[in-house]
């Protein structure tokens, strides 16, 4: 046997152990079903995995080496990434390795933190829940693996009949929802990443795509570096890494992009260069109703031009500050048949008082002006969890919502879960549970003043540094009676060390996990290593409470037939009790969990393929429908005859989940409005928050990345020049903003990542030390009850000495 | 020092100050006591006195302050290298290839990892970037690799300096704790040869590494320098190596937006 095909014999019996047990710590256990495809160099093992960070979904090759995650690279076969990866991808591995990784359960006794055993720590857990039922809720986020809050959502709504299960991603993408609910009927983009390949102008609203989604922005400037004509526009309120390449920056005065997407209907109205045939065809108009709704009410054709008529381009000059002629412009260009436009945004119309208008708007003039449906032609709504659509969307692990489009408020669709879930009829409460902000401010007020929730659940993310005004919605709950605040994280967060009891969890690799991204695709992988110390997954966490509970006779633990309704069997018929934790690996329960949860999904029209598809691909993109062949294909275009195939022959488009039930989209109107809270004499500065290339989201992870923390090593003050010539303040000084609600010390960067305008100020949230949101502003949109972090009041002055 | 009663005290001491302020519009603040401001990390004892440019006079600046100037011309004249002979006869030693490996280990977290950036950046924009990155250069001997990979423009999304990218310091570092037990794949190592004579294969993956020169061409680190860099079809004899290279190897993937 000559060296060559030792190698190859070598890899084939690695292959076969793959499917055994776990023969050594770096192959996964796959009971049964397809295979994980690992590769060698060496004596490193590779295999995907998508990316542990942002919504973008790149696929990374994961280097395994004596159970340590010793490299990574950019997958090749990925078709979003396309073998590249950003500096936050490329050291994700070194996430898992900070030497103050939670490894035990901790219970806090007076005050200070005491290592109990897992058994101990789950039967806190039920006993908070059968002490209180009603008062339990589960807090958890768009990280969430797909069956982890599957998990939750059956284990809540399912198990308890209790609808208090909101998850962060209420603070980060619930106006896109709202915005494409009111819009299409039905929520997640028609277009995908593809629209960033075919479209001639980049409209980006209040969105840095060059820091935030940078893997995206890069496919746009490589066409760009390949000689293509590409039209960049940055719709902003602070100059960023993003304007930098951008042809056009039209700044804009907070809260008035509605302004600016009215003016540009207007345009196209006043130009008659609206596309009649799709409107004709395709939708109708809509304005807000009293009371407001998300229905909204019928309006005509010509009440919606009368509306549109005020927002010439000079009154949206005056309201946006933006130039008429830039007005003008846009107008222009979506008045083109010849050109294709993609719109893309993300927090900038999200954390947005008015997130669902404006969400709605973009939409809108995407259809009127007929820019929808063909490639290069789509609003692309981004998020910024890897699994806000998979998980929170798709799954529903909202307060109001039942996996695969449904609502607890409807009848018949409690009645099909109930029937997917084998559990007895009624068993789901037809009230939505509590929201994020409601749920925290309940956990805040003591009982007896209504605050009857008693307990959250916190998992895999850090609303002690994430919520907006940390004052009132989170610190109050740590001084009252009775509050118990659980966490399962895998750092000693914001949050942890608030919490009466702390669980350590596994995170990415150490554990499977599918997730699904900003354009509809479903990821799988596989787990590489083990986690460290007692850290376990979040999914068996939720699955060992509920046997707890199960074992202390809470009746909702049992499906119809007396089964435990997390009962997993293996391949031989026997059941195995998952819920202890060195039988949890011997069948996949992901698989299980996403077989089961795959029956909810065709009902909107977002159907999954089989668990072991999406082991073979670099994900795929829903609705994946299975053909003729027995092949799985995966649709790029929703609505469009020419991609889905739900769309009928013939009807060019369909809109098959319209609101209206005539196959119609709806295109609003809403009026401009001032922010609820603007500068004003005694606070004359416009406070915007957001994020920075090197750090995601809190920064639990990417703070202990040695490149990432020095490459960004805390938060600062973004000030302009004049501003801070105004109040001799110099780089690097310390300065002191406060709002209403709170005040924090920053070192001031004048000119430094970004560059807001005059009167206007920014604060990056990933530092824990210098927690920006006790200044921030609850205020939320009415529908989507998601708060606006892009605009508070604010004053400004510089650090006294000896203060 | 002086009496504000003398009002002579104080007319010498403003004709001294206007007077040293003509001199200095004419002269601009040349002058050898200046010197850069070092931080640590970014410079070395090697770096020479023209390191930092004598300023120009305001007069020149006010005439025209993008003119060029003769003195800049000149100090960038001096630091630059005189271009290397293709031909010369060059070996490497072990002890050099083992430093040069050493030092690209420095600033990445594991072999293959993006490079961090060892010199501070503007903040935004790439042009800075392309100036030296584009093609490559050498300047008073410190080098500025060529972009190994394909053009690309959105640097700073995979390269981060590696320190201080503010200018001021971290407040209090000890709050949050930095330390990780990451521990990065090895440099890759030469895989040898199959027949004494043979060209090497390629000891590590090819992607992102496209552009050979940038490593290993005239201007590389002595370490990983080649002893023929005037061949330029680098792959007519070094095949990647099978057991280096990670890449699936089923079809591969088209490249950024060649699918169309």
């Amino acid at each position: 046997m000559d060296r060559r095909q030792f190698l190859k014999v070598s890899a084939m019996a690695a292959a076969t152990t793959a499917a055994g047990r776990l023969a050594h710590a770096q192959t996964p256990t796959v009971a049964a079903g397809a295979k994980a495809d690992i590769r060698r160099t060496g004596s490193v093992e590779w295999q995907k995995a998508p990316c542990r960070f942002c919504g973008t979904g790149c696929h990374l090759q994961v280097g395994v080496e004596n159970n340590r995650v010793v490299a990574i690279a950019g997958d090749e076969l990925a078709e979003v990434n396309k073998g590249l990866a950003c500096v936050k991808g490329y050291h994700v591995g070194s996430i898992l390795y900070g030497r103050d990784r939670l490894t035990r359960p901790m219970l806090k006794r007076d005050g200070k933190f005491v290592e109990i055993s897992w058994a101990e720590a789950v039967d806190i857990v039920a006993k908070r829940v059968l002490k209180d039922p009603k008062g339990f809720a589960l807090y958890g986020s768009g990280q969430w693996t797909i069956p982890e809050g599957y998990a939750g959502q059956k284990f809540m709504k399912g198990g308890l009949a209790n609808n208090h299960i909101d998850p962060n991603a209420r603070l980060c993408m619930a106006s896109a929802v709202t915005g494409f609910l009111a819009t299409y009927g039905v929520d997640e983009p028609a277009g995908t990443y593809t629209d960033l390949d075919k479209c001639d102008v980049l409209i980006m609203w209040g969105n840095n795509p060059a820091e935030m989604h940078p893997i995206l922005f890069s496919r746009v400037l490589d066409r760009r570096a390949r000689g293509e004509k590409i039209t960049l526009i940055d719709l902003g309120t602070r100059r960023t890494r993003t304007t930098d390449h951008c042809q056009h920056y039209m700044e804009f005065r907070p809260n008035s992009d509605l302004a600016i997407a009215n003016g540009i209907a207007h345009q196209l109205l006043k130009n008659e260069t609206w596309d009649k045939d799709f409107v004709d065809k395709h939708c109708n108009f809509r304005g807000a109703s009293e009371p407001a709704s998300l229905n909204g009410q019928a309006i005509s054709f010509e009440e919606y031009r009368k509306s549109m008529q005020r927002y010439t381009p000079e009154y949206v000059e005056e309201i946006s500050g933006v130039k008429a002629a830039d007005i003008v412009l846009l107008g222009e260009l979506f008045g083109r048949r010849d050109l294709r436009i993609t719109s893309t945004w993300c927090m900038g119309l999200n954390q947005h008082t008015r997130g669902t208008a404006a969400n709605s708007l973009v939409h809108g003039i995407h259809l009127l002006s007929g820019h929808f449906g063909k490639p290069g032609d789509a609003p692309m709504s981004l998020t910024g969890q890897p699994s806000a659509c998979g998980t929170v969307r798709e799954v529903g692990t909202l307060a109001h919502a039942l996996p695969g489009g449904r609502v607890v408020a409807n009848a018949a669709h409690r009645k099909e879960s109930e029937e997917f879930w084998n559990v007895p009829e009624g068993r789901i409460d037809a009230k939505p549970g509590y929201h994020t902000l409601l749920m925290w401010e309940k956990f805040s007020t003591p009982k007896e003043q209504g605050g009857d929730i008693s307990t959250i659940w916190v998992q895999v993310t850090n609303p002690g540094q994430t919520l907006p005004n940390l004052n009132k919605l989170f610190y109050p709950s740590r001084k009252i009676d009775d509050k118990f605040l659980i966490v399962s994280d895998v750092y000693m967060t914001a949050t942890a060390k608030h919490a009466d009891l702390v669980l350590p969890s596994a995170m990415w690799v150490e554990k499977n996990g599918m997730v699904g991204n900003s354009e509809r695709r479903t990821q799988q992988w596989f787990k590489m290593v083990e986690p460290p110390g007692e850290a376990r997954d979040d999914c068996w966490q939720t699955i060992a409470v509920a046997h707890r509970l199960l074992e202390l006779g809470h009746e909702g633990m049992k499906d119809k037939d007396g089964r435990f309704i997390f009962a997993v069997k293996d391949a031989k018929g026997q059941e195995v009790p998952i819920w202890r934790w060195e039988r949890y690996y011997d069948v996949n329960v992901d698989r299980h969990l996403f077989e089961e949860y795959r029956k909810f999904t065709p009902y909107k029209h977002k159907h999954l393929a089989p668990y072991d598809e999406y082991v073979k691909a670099r994900g795929l993109r829903w609705p994946v429908v299975e053909q003729k062949d027995g092949s799985w294909r995966e649709t790029e275009f929703r609505f469009a005859e020419f991609d889905d195939p739900f769309v009928e022959k013939g009807k060019g488009f369909q809109f098959y989940h319209s609101v209206t039930g005539d196959d119609r989209a709806l295109i609003w109107f809403h009026p401009y409005e001032a922010a609820p809270e603007e500068p004003d004499a005694e606070f004359p500065f416009w406070l915007c928050t957001g994020r920075v290339l090197e750090h995601w989201h809190s920064g639990t992870m990417t703070m202990r990345v040695p490149q990432l923390r020095r490459a960004m090593p805390q938060a600062y003050i973004e000030i302009n020049r004049a501003d801070a010539k105004k109040l001799s303040i110099a780089n690097g000084e310390l300065v002191i903003v406060e709002s209403r609600r709170g005040k924090l010390e920053l070192a001031a960067w004048i000119e430094g990542r970004g560059n807001p305008p005059v009167g206007s100020l920014f604060v990056p949230f990933f530092d824990e030390r210098l927690l920006i949101n006790e200044v921030t502003f609850d205020a939320h949109d009415p529908w989507s009850k998601q708060p606006d972090y892009k605009k508070c009041a604010v004053r400004l002055r510089k650090k006294g000495k000896g203060e | 020092m002086i009496e504000p009663s003398s009002g002579r005290g104080l007319h010498i001491f403003l004709a001294v100050v206007v007077g040293l302020a003509i001199i200095g519009f004419f002269a601009g603040t040349r002058g050898d006591g200046f010197k850069a401001l070092s931080k640590k990390g970014y410079t070395d004892s090697a770096r020479s006195e023209h390191e930092v440019m004598e300023a120009r006079a305001y007069r020149e600046l006010m005439a025209d302050p993008f003119s060029k100037s003769s003195q800049r011309d000149e100090a960038l004249a001096k630091l630059q290298s005189a271009s290397p002979d293709l031909f010369a006869v060059y070996e490497r030693t072990q002890a050099e290839h083992e430093a040069a490996l050493a030092a690209r280990s420095e600033r990445r977290a594991y072999a293959g990892a993006p490079p961090t950036i060892p010199h501070p950046v503007r903040q935004t924009g790439a042009v800075e970037c392309m100036a030296c990155h584009s093609e490559g250069l050498v300047i008073d001997g410190k080098r500025a690799p060529a972009m190994s990979h394909r053009f690309m423009t959105n640097c700073t999304q995979c390269h981060v300096v590696s320190e201080g990218p503010m200018g001021f310091s971290e407040r209090a570092p000890e709050d949050l704790l930095l330390d990780n037990a990451f521990v990065g794949r090895d440099s890759f190592r030469l895989a040898g040869e199959s027949v004494a004579g043979a060209p090497p294969v390629i000891p590590h993956p090819s992607v992102m590494r496209t552009n050979c020169a940038s490593c290993h061409g005239v201007n590389a680190d002595p370490g990983l320098r080649t002893s023929h860099p005037w061949r330029t079809n680098c792959t007519q004899c070094h095949a990647p190596s099978a057991t280096m290279d990670q890449r699936p190897h089923q079809e591969l993937a088209p490249f950024w937006g060649a699918h169309e």
